[in-house]
């Protein structure tokens, strides 16, 4: 392989004109979307503006219009064929007159539409540099000013005019230490998770898998300079050169706590995956939440959840959640991982102070954490497998019922390890390190999937909602809501509405084909209009209802806004803000509303559709 | 008292697994075997191997090590395990993180350096073979039956019963370390693997883990105490005296080497050297197991 000689900041850019030309129907509405804007959406109801909505990334929407009560109602609006199955849109509110804008990833690439009517306005479409080892769908993209940010497998952070396409910046997302010393060359890294932005800062991980060792970082959402970079693997606590292959992926989109500065991300396995031998140690900081100062990149605290994991136990995501904990409102860092448990840290410190009930079966032939065996000969039945007790589907917490939802995985897998491992520069197994085998059929128990909705502070598992178990089918991800909602998506193609205090299905819709992200929602009030986007393994289904909003339901978002509001003062402009529901700032026409164009034509399958655990 | 092997770490069957091994079951009782109990009852064969071994590392080093920084290293070794006795006394941390681990760790430094800079964990690498039960058993035998060589347990405080327990650890988890702790130097394809000239010698790996764990378990016991209770506490005080006997061990048998004054054959230091690896690597192993991992099962009650 070639060594990497890309220059960090790719500002000599290939002319998009070209690449839009076929894609381009029409510029989108709107107007730039400020700092301001992206604290706010947290409390929005309109907007959903980054991954797991907000900042704080706890999936939670206060949009109060769907409720148990009239779920029935859902009515299709519109559907497109969409290739990946794994992304999350984000949606942009619009300002008066105008519809708000969804932009959506498919492969590696970016496309803006009528969020209300899925008219495309333009697709970007983006070449890979380079494809080995890097066949992954990338799950989403952020918005800020004028321009939408996401990156690529090949880890091409870009920012694209968010109304017209054309690339704006594009800068090759790596540290300084891995363009120095990743010898042969960085192509082993890739990425799929989005980036989060925060001040005018990007924040942004790596996938691995390929057996390097990756890095966290910070880029100016103006231009796309790096402003730092986190080596997630410390080389001091690696034995020689070990830490080259140590791993340890930040995959998944961080979280930020606006008030300290602080980004909040988790970290994956150490390589090779399921062979312990040669790395000695507790392998930090894989497996982790990693708490960094945003302005500087420096290291706040570092919170291993598995240390020297032998099983590929990767942590998922984290939201900042403010819970009493014994009688004080405390800033938390809420956390899911593979293990099966759901993990409360103090937000300043790092600390535990919560793990949750098992709400997925741990152990079964081998007890949960017994070593794998050594050859393939040997493998017995464990669990949870690889996949995980839970998966990255984003999960939610809902600060009007006190609960975090999430996926749960009753799965068993045989893993064995290789006493023999080589290190391969050819293959993606070299990171593994023996045999993973899943699923399979169990002696030692029925595989399930369900809906598990978790009190973080008792740790108790307060309802369950099960799903059908076909193989290779997992619980999607799960949005509560305002109206008192979990929106809920099934891997065998079900989307539901869950009663969020009971875990009663209110109603359900066959989709058709499998949910793995968490469905988003939209309030409209010029429509009176509640709007639901679901990604399914073929396509974007988009349903709404129309109802008007009830005084209770409007009462329990201004008393959900007031509570944020007082916990959280330096805020407190931003969060009344948050509560108009003309929208924030969104108003400036910027080009012509509701244009154009048939909804996206069929496109080509993406790449890479993985059913891997992790990257 | 968190300061012994009091949490059922090793059973009576473990210990007398472990006398059967040495072939002295029927001599010593298991509830209160003591080394001397089994010194006096065993009856180590002769090893050729081990002779070799202790030949070879003997020829490969002569010269090399320096007995008086091995000294000095080891009496800054045994005083951290002293410390760590006392501050052990406080049970887990509360309000505060400690570095009482953390401690042991900076101690240990200096012989892991020294150990390192001189070639010595090649040397033994290169010459000590796959960790099979058999050649354990062979070695242990042949250490438990020599009172010098059990003499470093002594000066960091660990009782003849502590001494018992430490070694029946190693023989009880002797097929775990033959599976997943221990591949001999030449067992690794290293011409095969991209990055072979990457990974260590077992040797050191089985040295540097103790360090690594060490300095983590200050942080872990602060960050997870609403995990954990004086029973995982004694667990990770048990397994960091170990770790740090085992890395006492090797030292001892380094620094018969660096005096040239022939106290142990050669027999005796690869069998003074096998230990203190398996010792280092089992008790690195067991740590996880016992205070990282910590099951439903195994955590402390929720509030």
């Amino acid at each position: 392989m070639a060594k990497q000689d890309k220059p960090d900041r790719e500002s000599e850019i290939e002319p998009t004109a070209e690449r839009l030309a076929e894609n381009f129907q029409a510029e989108a509405p709107g107007s730039t979307v400020t700092d301001e804007q992206l604290r706010a959406d947290d409390d929005n109801p309109e907007s959903w503006l980054q991954y797991n909505k907000g900042l704080k990334q706890r999936g939670y929407s206060p949009a109060a219009r769907i409720t148990p009560e009239n779920a029935d109602q859902l009515t299709e609006e519109y559907s497109m064929e969409l290739g990946g199955g794994q992304q999350t849109p984000i949606v942009v509110p619009g300002g008066e007159g105008e519809p708000p804008v969804m932009y959506v990833t498919e492969g590696q690439n970016l496309t803006a539409l009528n969020a209300n009517t899925g008219d495309v306005y333009w697709t970007f479409e983006y070449e890979l540099e380079y494809k080995h080892n890097v066949g992954r769908n990338q799950r989403g993209a952020s918005v800020w000013g004028d321009t939408v940010i996401y990156c690529a497998a090949d880890l091409r952070l870009m920012a694209v005019d968010r109304y017209t396409g054309e690339l704006q910046w594009q800068t090759h997302a790596v540290s300084e230490r891995q363009k120095e010393k990743m010898n042969p060359s960085t192509h082993r890294l890739t990425n799929s998770g989005a980036p989060l932005v925060f001040d005018g800062v990007v924040l942004k991980g790596q996938s691995g898998e390929g057996g390097n060792w990756s890095a966290f970082m910070a880029f100016d959402a103006e231009t796309g300079e790096k402003l730092w970079d986190y080596n997630v693997i410390p080389p001091e606590f690696w034995i020689d050169e070990t830490w080259r292959f140590g791993d340890g992926a930040p995959w998944t989109t961080p979280s930020v706590d606006p008030e300290t500065g602080t980004v909040f991300f988790t970290t994956g396995n150490p390589s090779p995956q399921v062979n312990g031998v040669v790395r000695a140690g507790p392998n930090k900081h894989s497996d982790s939440v990693i708490a960094l100062d945003i302005e500087t990149g420096e290291e706040k605290w570092v919170h291993q959840l598995t240390a020297h994991d032998w099983w590929d136990y990767d942590a998922y995501l984290s939201s900042v959640i403010d819970m009493e904990i014994d009688g004080e409102t405390t800033r938390v860092i809420g956390v899911k991982d593979k293990t099966g448990w759901f993990y409360v840290i103090d937000a300043e410190t790092g600390q535990l102070l919560r793990r949750s009930e098992p709400h997925a079966n741990q152990g079964a032939e081998l007890p949960m954490f017994a070593l794998p065996p050594a050859g393939e000969e040997n493998k017995k039945e464990q669990s949870p497998t690889a996949m995980g007790a839970t998966d990255w589907h984003p999960s939610g917490y809902s600060p009007d019922t006190g609960l975090y939802y999430l996926d749960s995985n009753d799965d068993f897998w045989e893993p064995w390890y290789d006493p023999d491992w080589e290190f391969r520069p050819d293959s993606l197994e070299h990171s593994v390190g023996g045999g993973k085998p899943f699923p399979i059929p169990a002696e030692s128990g029925e595989r399930a999937t369900r809906v598990s909705a978790i009190d973080p502070d008792s740790g108790e598992i307060v309802w369950t909602q099960e799903n059908e178990a076909a193989p290779f089918q997992f619980t999607g991800g799960n949005t509560p809501t305002g109206g008192n909602v979990v929106l809920s998506g099934t891997g065998t193609g079900a989307f539901r509405v869950l009663n969020a205090e009971t875990g009663e299905i209110a109603h359900e819709i066959d989709i058709g084909s499998g949910i793995r992200p968490a469905p988003i929602t939209w309030d409209v009030p010029a429509e009176n209009k509640q709007y639901v986007a679901i990604t399914s393994s073929t396509g974007l289904e988009v349903y709404s209802v129309e109802a008007e909003l009830t005084e209770e339901t409007e009462t329990a978002t201004q008393t959900e806004t007031a509570t944020e509001t007082e916990a959280v003062t330096e805020t407190a402009t931003d969060t009344e803000e948050s509560t108009e529901t003309s929208g924030p700032g969104f108003g400036a026409a910027a080009g012509a509303a509701g244009v154009a164009g048939a909804a996206a034509a069929a496109k080509k399958r993406s790449d890479g559709d993985d059913e891997d655990d992790d990257a | 008292m968190v300061t012994e092997n009091t949490n059922g770490q090793i059973s009576d069957e473990d210990r007398r697994t472990f006398l059967k091994a040495l072939g002295v079951g029927g001599a010593v009782a298991a509830g209160s075997a003591s080394l001397d109990d089994v010194r006096n009852a065993v009856t180590a064969g002769e090893s050729a191997q081990l002779a070799q071994i202790g030949s070879d590392v003997r020829a490969d080093l002569t010269g090399s090590l320096d007995a008086a920084a091995l000294a000095d290293g080891q009496a800054e070794l045994a005083s951290a395990v002293s410390s760590l006795t006392a501050a052990a006394e406080q049970g887990l941390p509360a309000a505060e993180q400690r570095a009482e681990f953390e401690s042991l760790a900076t101690a240990s430094q200096p012989i892991y350096d020294h150990l390192e800079t001189t070639g010595f964990f090649q040397s033994t690498d290169a010459h000590l073979p796959q960790f099979e039960p058999s050649y354990l058993e062979s070695a242990v035998s042949t250490f438990v039956g020599s009172e010098a060589l059990t003499e470093p347990l002594a000066s960091l405080g660990l009782t003849d019963g502590d001494g018992v327990d430490l070694l029946t650890e190693v023989i009880a988890n002797a097929e775990e370390l033959d599976a997943y702790h221990w591949v001999a130097s030449e067992e690794i394809p290293r011409s095969q693997i991209e990055f072979g000239e990457k990974i260590p010698p077992m040797t050191k790996a089985a040295s540097f883990g103790v360090l690594a764990w060490l300095n983590d378990l200050d942080e872990h016991l602060w960050q997870k105490q609403v995990l954990l209770d004086d029973g995982h506490y004694g667990d990770a005080v048990w397994h960091a005296r170990s770790m740090a006997a085992g890395l006492q061990l090797v030292s001892e048998g380094a620094k018969a080497v660096a005096e040239e004054s022939g106290r142990f054959s050669d027999e005796e230091l690869s069998a003074l050297l096998t230990t203190g690896f398996a010792v280092q690597a089992i008790a690195q192993n067991m740590l996880p197991k016992d205070v990282y991992w910590v099951t439903e099962e195994m955590r402390a009650p929720r509030n």
